[in-house]
């Protein structure tokens, strides 16, 4: 089970909007290499790990990508607080506006909502952690 | 900064701290040098993290008194 602690990992205080930044950083929370998909590989590969070494591992930096994610999300919500109409227009933010407001949605800077086909769960420790490393090199 | 920030940062710092040991002994269960640096941050963070939970509320709901105390924010991702 997971228990929440009320505070962030790193905290986050934006001093200024940019909802044409707020864009491009949303990927990191649903887009293929991002928090959500980093959290959801370990965290459904850890079943069979052969190791308790690697169960323990996976498991705890699954949770912990869950409070990346977390970050990541404080970091778009306070980007595109408070703006106004003619922001969000010049920001290009208009295309995101329209479907989700301000609301914070798992999807890639490009528009694709948070799929789990950018992830891998193969039940081979090998494989795995390989799909793990070229994801976590993916930015 | 404010206090509250002030005092949460301290205390971040030294939860990552302690998270990272954490993870190392995931794969290193045996490390006693491991094991004592965590050890001795442990006796560093309680306190600290007594001091402001008494006095900015819960950091967990199982710490909670009540829920009114829990629901109270700033919530994490909010800006004061």
């Amino acid at each position: 089970m997971f228990v929440y602690e009320k505070r962030l990992q790193y905290p986050v205080r934006i001093k200024k909007p940019n909802a044409k930044l707020a864009k491009i950083i949303i990927t990191q929370y649903g887009g293929p290499d991002g928090e959500l998909g980093a959290s959801l590989r370990y965290l459904s590969q850890r079943y069979t790990m052969p190791l308790p070494e690697l169960q323990a591992t996976l498991t705890d930096i699954g949770t912990e990508e869950l409070g990346h994610l977390e970050m990541i999300g404080a970091i778009v919500y306070q980007l595109t607080k408070d703006l106004t109409i003619e922001q969000i227009k010049e920001a290009g933010f208009d295309d995101y506006f329209v479907d989700h407001t301000t609301g914070i949605f798992p999807t890639a800077a490009s528009g694709m909502p948070y799929t789990a086909a950018s992830m891998q769960v193969k039940g081979d420790a090998i494989t795995d952690l390989h799909e793990n490393m070229a994801a976590e090199q993916g930015l | 900064m404010s206090e509250r920030d002030i005092q949460l940062k301290k205390l971040s710092c030294i939860a990552f701290s302690m998270h990272d040991l954490r993870l190392f002994l995931d794969t290193h269960p045996d490390s006693t040098e491991a094991m004592e640096k965590l050890n001795d941050l442990e006796k560093i963070f309680k306190p600290l993290k007594e001091k402001f939970e008494k006095k900015f509320g819960p950091l967990k709901i199982s710490n909670a008194d009540n829920a009114v105390e829990w629901i109270k924010g700033p919530w994490p991702w909010e800006v004061n």
